[in-house]
């Protein structure tokens, strides 16, 4: 056994971790092999970002970058556990903590009891530095820090007395962790081992060394040395960082080495520097010999350690190549490995540009370029950042695993490498990929690098455990994606209640943190799912999902009706399943060359070493004969490179069909045989191998495999190719049925043949180039699909009978055996005989005959074959087979498709085989997972409050009493009070706009106080969601949301919940009610409607079923206060509001909820749009009876509920119509009667039960006080709602219909808002909901703007211009200026949907630009429009919508309004517009050939030559524009001040008529270009 | 010109044609963010028969194959529902 190496190689048997965003060593590997960023912003524990973040300056005490990898909070530690004192973890050094947590965790992970190593020679040696952590930092606050701050402050207050610095002092000192005599030797360094030898009771060495940078792995030498020196039989080598304070950080920055972006790049051609890192690692080693005496689990085994300084350098700080190169060097050959045989390398990989120079330097100097295949680099401190001390261990660690389970791990931030990675032979990798080994002789090898400050090197040399490779090691991947489920009863309802047994008890387990695997393998090998007869799969990623299927499936079979039930997201029932075991009913098929794709069965190949060995195998044999590319290298390489390579190589088709052959393996050890196998072309050889007909005669290591045989099948083409002998023939995939084909061909006497036939929907044409493509032309203009394929061999055609011989002469030397078996033939469409003579002639005749598969399908489902597993990756089979038997008992499923993981798509075939009543074993599912047996009976565990460990910078703080006690010491002190300025003001404006403006920022300013207090309450709540009160044990799980609470994303049951709604228009249907701009928008599409905006009181609904999350259920809401609509919430694809509930810390019956904004695309930040507190209550308060409503001066409304809703003066749509009636109005408030409306039209399909207020009623409430503004109101009649104080309800909703009395007082009336509170009340006459402190906003808009909205067709906006000289019929002028509140984005936008065609819209909103860019195109259009629809008007008379205008620009400048509406047989007007400061001017002139000009022009100066100026400036800008001349060709030669009349000179002659004019601030100039 | 098609029966007569046509009755409902591989588990054969279906519900040519054709260039995405309902918004 030479390659297992010396003696005295070492093995490591366990590993325990925390690294940022990772737990334990599983959730690290996951990150990795995820490749996620686990950096993020500093935590506020650490170091404030406002003080020291400034990325611009050059300060010595300012940092450059604001993100890391900081360790997750809280991480948990119970002193208790260890035997510690609490006061020695408040006060002691944190790191120790951590290793001795980590330490444990490895221990245990090597079966070793850490209880139990009394006695044993157990090593401990830490990598650390003696940097500013917690625990010096300490002790230094409590010296120094405190008197020098007491000190100037002293200086500052000499009016403080000796007693209030003391107390000063005190106070400060108190704030701090303890530093005292117990508390000591948790402080000092030599803890962090001295700690674990202590509580595991360690008698070997203990210490911590300090290397920097290299220090874990110089821990490692020194471990590694103890144990093959024979002084340890045992060692624990750990390292751990921990960032408690900003100076590494400043360091970094002075050193220009941090990233100020934030991401460590590490190698990449635009790194920027590095981020920080923190974590722990530990691993637990012994010499190799000692471990596989024992049987222990070898993760990997070190060969050798390298160290190395660089010497007298450059300087501390600058990295040298040449130092790291010795330490490389230096560990090769302690490990007596060629550098060659290193496929893996680890780097240090910081992100420093200059750093990663010198590394790439030294690895290119010491490892030779590749031949074969590049060498894979990759870095950890790219996805947690640079870990300082403990780097080194996170690399041991990722480097460790990469080799147990035989993967090349990715990288992130590695699009783009630094020139000399490839330069090297190396690179880097941004998905994992399977380490496929081409090589028994030598093992798998993988170096780490970790190079220390001041220039010291380490290097070590790691090897996989070969003896491992293709066993069922347990590894470190416990959890997939999904898990099957596999569930049985003796009948339906036995089932039914099955399905509902577990998830009661699933529920109660939601908080135990079961582990899904574990839960599966618990109830898929029980006895129940092999005996019962009535079979249930199903497929989920998590417990929740788990229980949600459960739910859901539980009534479908209670319903007998319902045969049978299938979801492809994992749900998986057949009242009469097609298959039956043991009958003879499942087949396998196997797929042939063009099923094959990049990068497929990639991540099955990290669970199955069984998958991964018969790729191996194909890369060997293609290495044995010098085959290039690899065969894994078509199937894993750079997807660019694969996808080529895929379909040219021949060692390709090897590659699939090995591939193939591998899925076989997994299938067969899930207890399934096939009855029957098909191949399908090439897939035929796999076919005759699975049912034991095939094999290959060889001498070689792979003799007698699948692999050989391909092998020679693939030199067999090889040469006929190299000879140019291959007949070729276009191939093109047909989508439809073999007759139709064939009669194309027939068509035009062509001779193309159908060469595959695989289901009623496609075939594959095979023939001559050009006839093949014509015939492919034909049928595509009958609508039907064609597709090229990328392979053009004339396989299945009779010219392909040019190499039988060469074939027949490679299948006579394979060896043919009677099938175990039956096997069906493409080629005869029937069964195949067993005689091995015949089989393989048939065999070999298949190449040149026609692939019948779907001949086949049919004979296989006569012979009664009904369950049918596609082996090959892509799934396209088992498609045929569906499409074949069509509407026949049957059933297909693949064993991998290319939108599954590979996991997944396993676990479907394992659900839904099991529903099929196939026999299935899954254990094996687990075998690799580390299974563990839950108790399903056990109780619950309640959760101990998890005690976190303090990590960050101890921070001094003066007491609130210490505070103000001083600070009435100090006269004179100004009170500092925030500073608006940072609100958007306005500079000047006229009276209203300010006053509007003032208001606004009033209402702003609130806001923002609300917003800091909201995040404050949320801190506060956050805080004491770790370490407070244990959670109410009363609420185990969240109830089912009701239909507007949104999906829950995240939460505690009873503390807190954040959901997701979608906000779909087409979905919705409270889209459709509620439509800013009205419901009448365009003729020709009558189903348009304006802007879908979210009504208020549906949010305060929303919120109400947000809440009702996470209080106990069934409990009616009491009130609803503080709600606040801070935004309108339109519908618009892609939009989203995420709802947040969280429970008021001090009341379970008190739920503040917040609606945020999202988009998808994520590039928009989250809005926060409404909020709300909401109230639950066991009982709730009687309202008592109704106040009175008291007018002075009552009289009837101008309005009928019918009018209001029929002449649009509101706009909802029918469902949302609850007014009958309206009352007395005064100006004290208004009366109405509403009809409580039904509520389920205003949800996809949900139940009225899950609502907690009546929407549309209260919503009702808001359209009264409407018309108590159209009624009262004298100018800023449009009121929309702003806030809400309180909303109480008593008692259940009315039946639908009962008549409500609404009344509503109003008790403020300011020029922006209007207060009122408003009683609803029952028909009995008790109150039902009242609404207290309601606010609404009055828009001062002109009429018209308001009126708009009610009949875009009928109403203008803008106002007509005076024009001389045109008949009214002839042209029509313009002048548009909307209100300011018109180019706020809602109106704005609502604008636009009621003024702007669809093609129109789709084209504006595609330009763009800024707001105000925006709002001026819409004007241009507005006015455009407006102007010929005044032409139009004068001439027929009859009203057009906008919407159903369109105005188009030609190159000139002019634009066409032309009405969509051809009936009109309206000529397109031509129509010149321009704009200025948000005023517009339009002229249409009839015909296409008329030529308007207009102009408009700013003026500030209002003397009359000032004007007289502007008008003749714009004068010659509008005649410009007309005659489509530069200015300096036009002269303007008088303007008449009292008629405004101008004439004007183009070139000397002609002269033109121009009108223009005055309004406020602006000229304007217009003409038709007309001579005088 | 025939009166427009509405998306929402659009997608009601989608739901119909999973059901009936293609066998898909998934137990939550599809809606416009339904994918049409991952979640509902069809394969491309199965958009095929869909096309179909619809080609013979409304009684008319669809251009399908590009639409086909595009699904088809792109391997591993998905095609949503609401994808589909706006294509035949579009084309009806």
């Amino acid at each position: 056994m030479s390659r297992r190496g010396r003696p005295l190689d070492i093995a490591i048997v366990g590993m325990g971790c925390r690294f940022p965003g990772a737990a334990d060593l599983f959730a690290f590997w996951a990150n990795i092999l995820a490749n996620r960023d686990q950096t993020r912003e500093v935590p506020a524990d650490r170091w404030p970002i406002d003080i020291f973040h400034d990325p611009d300056s050059t300060a010595n005490d300012r940092v450059a970058g604001r993100r890391g990898g900081y360790l997750d909070a809280p991480v948990p530690f119970d002193p208790s556990e260890h035997g510690i004192m609490p006061l020695a973890v408040a006060g002691g050094e944190p790191e120790q903590f951590l290793v001795l947590d980590a330490a444990r965790a490895a221990l245990a992970d090597a079966d070793l009891d850490p209880d139990r190593l009394d006695g044993l020679r157990v090593d401990v040696v830490v990598g650390r530095g003696n940097y500013f952590n917690r625990g010096n930092l300490t002790r230094l606050q409590h010296g120094r820090i405190v008197a020098q701050t007491a000190g100037l402050l002293a200086a500052l207050h000499p009016e403080w007395t000796p007693n209030e610095l003391d107390l000063l002092r005190e106070d400060l000192k108190s704030s701090l962790p303890p530093f005292e005599a117990a508390t000591i030797p948790g402080q000092l360094t030599s803890a962090t081992s001295g700690r674990l030898a202590d509580r595991l009771n360690l008698t070997g060495a203990s210490l911590v060394v300090d290397a920097a940078s290299a220090s874990s792995l110089a821990a490692l030498d020194l471990g590694c040395r103890s144990l093959r020196e024979g002084r340890a039989d045992l060692a624990l080598v750990g390292g751990v960082y921990i960032e408690a304070d900003v100076d590494f950080p400043m360091v970094f920055s002075r050193l220009g080495a941090l990233s100020k972006t934030g991401a460590a790049r590490s190698f990449s051609a635009d790194a920027d520097g590095l981020v920080s890192g923190e974590g722990v690692g530990v691993v637990v080693l012994k010499r190799l010999r000692d471990a596989e005496e024992a049987g222990d689990r070898i993760y990997a085994v070190v060969k050798g350690v390298g160290l190395a300084s660089d010497g007298r350098a450059k300087g501390l700080a600058t990295p040298s190549a040449r130092g790291h190169a010795l330490a490389m060097r230096r560990a090769l050959r302690a490990a007596r490995v060629r550098p060659e045989s290193v496929k893996l390398i680890e780097g240090h990989g910081l992100g420093v540009p200059a750093s990663d120079r010198a590394e790439l330097r030294a690895l290119n100097a010491v490892y030779p370029r590749q031949k074969r295949s590049p060498r894979v680099l990759g870095a950890v401190a790219s996805q947690i950042g640079h870990a300082m001390p403990a780097a080194g261990m996170a690399g041991l660690i990722k480097t460790a695993l990469s080799l147990h389970h035989r993967i090349f791990p990715p990288t992130l931030h590695a699009e783009r490498p630094q020139k000399m990675v490839a330069e090297g032979g190396f690179e880097l990798l941004s998905t994992p990929r399977p380490w496929i080994h081409d090589n028994l002789d030598i093992p798998r090898r993988a170096a780490v690098n970790a190079f220390g400050f001041a220039g010291v090197n380490a290097h070590a040399v790691l090897e996989e455990y070969a003896e491992s490779a293709d066993g069922i090691t347990p590894g470190a991947m416990l959890d997939w994606d999904t898990e099957a489920f596999l569930l049985a009863a003796d009948d339906r309802l036995a089932l039914a209640d099955r399905v509902r047994e577990l998830r009661e008890r699933l529920r109660e387990r939601i908080g135990d943190q079961v582990r899904l695997k574990d839960l599966a393998f618990t109830l898929n090998t029980e006895r129940e799912p092999a005996d019962g007869r009535v079979r249930l799969g199903l497929v989920a990623g998590s417990l929740d999902e788990l229980i949600g299927r459960l739910e859901a499936v539980e009534p479908l079979l209670r319903d007998a009706s319902r045969r049978s039930i299938r979801d492809a997201r994992g749900l998986y029932f057949w009242d009469e399943p097609a298959g039956r075991d043991g009958e003879n009913t499942l087949a396998f098929l196997f797929p042939g060359e063009g099923s094959q794709y990049p990068g497929m069965l990639a991540d099955l190949c990290f669970h199955f070493p069984e998958l991964r060995t018969e790729i191996e195998k194909a890369d060997r044999i293609a290495r044995e004969t010098a085959d290039d590319p690899p065969a894994s290298r078509c199937l894993f390489a750079k997807s660019h490179d694969a996808s080529k390579a895929l379909w040219v190589a021949d060692t390709a088709v090897t590659a699939v069909l090995a591939s193939q052959w591998g899925m076989f393996q997994i299938l067969g050890r899930l207890g399934l045989r096939p009855d029957a196998v098909v191949g399908h072309s090439s897939g035929e050889l796999p076919a005759l191998a699975a049912a034991g007909a095939l094999t290959a005669a060889g001498a070689l290591a792979t003799e007698g495999s699948l692999e050989q045989a391909l092998g020679r099948l693939a030199a067999v083409f090889r040469r006929l190719e190299a000879a140019g002998r291959i007949p070729r023939a276009a191939l093109i995939a047909v989508g439809a049925g073999r007759g139709r084909v064939e009669s194309a061909i027939r068509a035009i006497g062509g001779s193309s043949v159908v060469a595959i036939d695989n289901c009623p929907r496609q075939v594959v044409l095979a023939g001559p180039v050009g006839e093949a493509e014509t015939i492919a032309a034909a049928l595509k203009t009958e609508g039907v699909l064609c597709e090229s394929l990328p392979f053009d061999r004339a396989y299945h055609t009779p010219a392909f009978e040019a190499v039988m011989e060469q074939l027949n002469a490679f299948y006579d030397g394979l060896e043919f055996h009677r099938p175990n078996c039956r096997i069906y033939s493409c080629s005869s469409s029937e069964l195949m005989p067993s005689d091995p003579a015949a089989i393989r002639r048939l065999a070999a005749s298949q190449w040149t005959r026609p692939v019948a598969f779907r001949e086949t399908i049919e004979a296989m489902h006569r012979d009664g074959f009904r369950v049918f597993v596609d082996v090959g990756a892509r799934g396209n089979l088992s498609g045929y087979v569906d499409d074949i038997l069509r509407n026949k008992p049957a059933f297909a499923v693949a064993a991998h498709l290319p939108r599954r993981s590979g996991t997944s798509q396993l676990n479907h075939l394992v659900a839904s085989l099991f529903a099929q009543g196939i026999r299935i074993d899954p254990t094996y599912l687990y075998a690799r997972r580390r299974p563990s047996r839950i108790n399903l009976n056990a109780k619950p565990t309640t959760a101990k409050p998890a005690v976190g460990l303090a990590l960050g910078f101890p921070e001094m703080r003066l007491s609130e009493g210490t505070l103000a006690q001083l600070r009435s010491r100090s006269r004179g002190e100004a009170v500092g009070h925030p500073s608006p300025s940072d609100l958007p003001q306005n500079g000047d404006g006229d009276a209203e706009v300010s006053e509007a403006d003032a208001v606004m920022l009033d209402h702003l300013r609130t806001m923002n106080d609300c917003l800091k207090t909201q995040g404050e309450v949320l801190a506060a709540f956050l805080s004491a969601n770790g370490t407070g009160a244990a959670p109410d044990e009363t609420i185990a799980a969240f109830p089912a949301p009701g239909p507007w609470a949104g999906e829950i994303r995240d939460g505690e049951p009873g503390r807190w919940v954040a959901t997701e709604y979608y906000l779909d228009a087409l979905a919705d249907p409270v889209a459709a009610q509620h439509t800013l701009g009205g419901r009448r928008v365009s003729t020709l599409h009558p189903d348009r409607l304006g802007l879908p905006v979210l009504p208020f009181f549906t949010m305060v609904e929303m919120a109400a079923q947000v809440a009702s999350l996470i209080v106990p259920p069934g409990l009616p809401i009491a009130s609803l206060e503080d709600a606040r609509a801070h935004k309108w919430v339109e519908f618009e694809p892609g939009a989203l509001l995420s709802m947040t509930g969280e429970r008021d810390p001090d009341d379970p019956l008190v739920v503040r909820v917040a609606l945020r904004q999202r988009n998808q695309d994520e590039t928009i930040e989250d809005r926060l749009v409404f909020e709300a507190v909401v109230r639950f209550a066991q009982q709730q308060d009687d309202l008592g009876p109704p106040r009175p409503l008291t007018l002075s001066e009552p009289g009837p409304s101008r309005f009928t509920a019918a009018r209001l809703y029929d002449e649009q003066w509101l706009f909802h749509g029918p469902a949302m119509r609850p007014l009958t009636e309206i009352g007395a109005v005064g100006p004290e408030g208004i009366s109405g009667t509403l009809e409580v409306q039904p509520l389920a039209p205003l949800v996809v399909d949900g139940s009225e039960g899950s609502f907690l207020t009546d929407v549309v009623t209260l919503d009702g409430f808001t359209q009264l006080l409407g018309c108590w503004g159209l009624d009262m109101l004298q100018g800023g009649d449009v009121v929309f709602p702003l806030h809400m104080s309180r909303l109480e309800i008593q008692g259940a909703r009315p039946v639908v219909g009962a008549p409500i009395d609404c009344r509503i007082h109003v008790s403020d009336v300011e020029r922006h808002r209007i207060r009122v509170s408003a009683e609803l009340v029952r028909p009995d006459g008790r109150v039902w909901m009242r609404i207290t402190d309601w606010e609404d906003w009055r828009f001062h808009w002109p009429a018209r703007y308001r009126d708009v909205f009610r009949a875009p067709d009928a109403i203008f906006v803008g106002e007509p211009l005076r024009f001389e000289g045109a008949a009214p019929g002839d042209a029509a002028a313009v002048w548009l200026a909307p209100p300011a509140d018109m180019a706020r984005p809602v109106w704005r936008n609502v604008l636009e949907r009621v003024q702007l065609a669809p093609d129109e819209l789709a084209e504006h909103l595609s330009l763009g630009g800024s707001d105000v860019q925006r709002a001026h195109r819409l004007w241009e259009r507005i006015a455009a429009k407006e102007a010929a629809r005044r032409i139009w008007m004068s001439r027929d008379e009859s009203a057009s919508f906008p919407a159903d205008l369109i105005v188009m620009y030609n190159a000139e400048g002019f634009g066409f309004v032309q009405d969509l509406d051809r009936s009109h047989q309206r000529t397109p007007m031509t129509v010149a517009v321009a704009h200025a400061e948000g005023a517009v001017v339009a002229l249409a002139a009839a015909g296409p050939d008329a030529r308007p000009g207009v102009a408009i022009a700013p003026i500030s100066d209002h003397s009359h030559e000032a004007i007289k100026l502007a008008r003749m400036l714009a004068a010659q800008m509008a005649t410009a524009k007309s005659r489509a001349v530069g200015l300096d060709a036009v002269e303007t030669i008088d303007v008449d001040s009292q008629t405004g009349a101008a004439v004007v000179r183009v070139m000397g002659h002609p002269v033109i008529s121009v009108q223009t004019g005055r309004r406020n601030d602006h000229v304007w100039a217009l003409t038709l270009g007309m001579e005088v | 010109m025939s009166a427009p098609v509405k998306a929402s029966d659009i997608l009601d007569e989608l739901r119909r044609v999973f059901r009936d046509g293609l066998s898909v009755d998934p137990i939550e409902p599809i809606t416009p963010g339904t994918r049409f591989f991952a979640d509902l588990g069809l394969a491309s054969i199965d958009a095929v028969v869909l096309g179909e279906e619809l080609q013979k519900h409304y009684g008319r040519k669809l251009p399908f194959n590009e639409m086909l054709a595009d699904l088809g260039a792109r391997e591993e995405r998905d095609l949503t529902i609401g994808e589909l309902v706006d294509f035949l918004h579009k084309n009806l």
